[in-house]
């Protein structure tokens, strides 16, 4: 009997430790779509030194060189700060002259659909090309660069043994598009591990009856952000984001009240321009069954003011918010979410965001489930054996 | 061979010629494994290349008969949230693949919710127009 009544006292125990939050069949059919973290991954085929172990460790090089800015002034570290979530921490960042959208943090960055506010990228390559070419980031007179580095015995060697091919042997252009692919094949390494959430979310699919790994409080942001919050009809999937944009009010004007940032509608005009788009020559899949959406996108009146939604990984981490950095703090947002001003918004049909007004309490909730997706990041470190060799030229 | 035997042979050929031509254009779409949608005398049957999933694009496969025989003709997609009021970010586009059956491609669902697909077929002036709601 005593053992009967211990059972029972267990038990009730195990089910409290899930009662504690109730999550209905719907809640749980959005939970299961957050996961499984980490998502396997196959090489980038529009990129064929993706997942390559030479062409990441030059990749990882570049990414601290400053050489690849105009007078070596900074490198894509200097704004993708490894210690700093591989983004700057500042609203608008200052290349060489003041920016307009905030620098994104790179966690996770590999397998977008999108890159970009805008989405003005459909891979990472091309994305990681951008900021050399526009002037008020890095800036890069390729000519130039190509000259300084052809001036490099070591970089010249180490190029050759990644990518079998000579610096003398290419074109600018042909220079340009092998950098981005280097550059992203490091980027693709930056990931995060598992999350508070990812082990939660795994107890609940496992009806594992440990300490549930999420707090009360976390949990019962978990049911806002499933449920009345419906953040995760944008933040869906593994990710945290549907890989898609969204008008979500923020405004849009830049440069205090003088242009406007057309968000994803100049994005698709900028990706049909773009001649590494992934329709073009350049993509290392010649049957470019990697560019359907590319393809298939049409441009919408709607798409004006949508800007990408955001990965919501490690998201504790990459403060300032929005595509202009002009929310501080991750309450802010929920503050900014909560009393929604839906005069901004342009829907026509039912509201998807509508200000709900939460009390304080909910409030923190949101903010610990949010602080919850935090996992270990993980980059590719540097590698000196692969290139010894070059080192005795 | 006397006439006669050449006019029954031909006769046979021609009757086996016949036979053979409404076989192959005799049209029936599959009851098992398809979504069946009929507007006036043009009838399809859908299904998706893989199980849906948000944010991933999916392929379409068609097959058609107006009366007994294969459709032919122009085939176009959209789909809409009918709460949200709003659709795709895509463009879906069809091959035809052979006579009746099209497959077509760049369908996406962005959001979970109910999605209406909406499907247009046109030949020789005429429309039809088929929905199908799909949960995801």
């Amino acid at each position: 009997m005593l053992r009967f009544f211990l059972f029972t006292w267990m038990l009730a125990g195990i089910t409290n430790a899930y009662a504690e939050v109730e999550f209905n069949e719907q809640d749980m059919t959005f939970i299961r779509s957050l996961g499984p973290w980490p998502v396997e991954t196959n090489p980038d085929t529009s990129n064929r030194f993706s997942q390559q172990e030479q062409a990441i460790e030059l990749g990882r090089q570049l990414f601290f060189d400053r050489r690849l800015s105009a007078d070596s002034f900074i490198s894509c570290a200097d704004c993708h700060q490894p210690n700093q979530a591989f983004q700057d921490g500042i609203a608008l960042n200052k290349g060489l002259n003041v920016l307009h959208r905030n620098t994104s943090s790179l966690i996770n960055i590999g397998h977008r659909p999108w890159y970009g506010w805008g989405g003005e990228h459909d891979s990472l390559w091309s994305q990681s090309i951008r900021p050399m070419l526009a002037a008020t980031e890095m800036h890069t007179d390729i000519s130039t660069l190509k000259a300084t580095l052809e001036q490099d015995a070591y970089f010249q060697c180490a190029f050759r043994q990644t990518t079998q091919q000579t610096l003398q042997d290419l074109s600018e252009e042909a220079f340009l598009i092998t950098l981005g692919k280097l550059l992203a094949s490091y980027q693709e390494t930056i990931r995060s591990e598992k999350s508070p959430f990812d082990r939660y979310r795994d107890q609940l699919l496992k009806q594992d009856a440990n300490t549930p790994a999420l707090s009360t409080s976390a949990q019962k942001g978990l049911k806002l952000f499933v449920g009345e919050g419906r953040c995760v009809f944008c933040h869906s999937g593994p990710n945290f984001t549907n890989g898609e944009f969204g008008d979500i009010g923020v405004p849009f004007f830049t440069n205090n009240g003088q242009s406007v940032d057309k968000g994803r509608y100049q994005g698709i005009q900028s990706l049909r321009k773009d001649p590494y788009n992934l329709l073009g020559k350049y993509n290392d899949d010649p049957s470019k069954n990697n560019a359907l959406r590319t393809q298939h996108l049409q441009t919408l009146h709607r798409n004006w003011g949508e800007f990408k939604v955001p990965s919501l990984r490690n998201v504790a981490q990459t403060a300032p918010y929005m595509h202009n950095g002009n929310i501080e703090t991750l309450a802010d947002v929920i503050d900014f979410y909560s009393e929604l001003n839906e005069e901004r918004l342009h829907a026509d049909g039912e509201k998807i965001l509508r200000p709900l007004h939460w009390s304080q309490e909910e409030k923190t909730n949101m903010v610990n489930f949010l602080t919850s997706l935090s996992g270990k990041v993980k980059s590719a470190t540097e590698n000196k054996t692969l290139f010894q060799q070059c080192l005795l030229n | 061979m006397n006439i006669k035997s050449r006019k029954r042979i031909l006769g046979i050929g021609a009757f086996l010629l016949f036979i053979s031509s409404q076989y192959s254009l005799a049209c029936s779409l599959p009851e098992n494994g398809y979504i069946t949608l009929t507007d006036k005398d043009v009838s399809i049957a859908i299904r998706w290349s893989k199980d849906l999933t948000v944010g991933q694009p999916f392929e379409l496969q068609v097959l058609s008969c107006k009366g007994e025989q294969p459709f032919t003709g122009d085939v176009s997609a959209s789909a809409i949230m009918p709460a949200h009021n709003h659709g795709m970010n895509y463009r879906p586009s069809f091959v035809l693949e052979k006579p009746g059956q099209y497959k077509g491609s760049g369908f996406l669902f962005h959001m979970f919710g109910v999605w209406r697909l909406r499907l247009s077929f046109v030949s020789d002036g005429q429309k039809y127009h088929f929905e199908h709601d799909v949960i995801l």
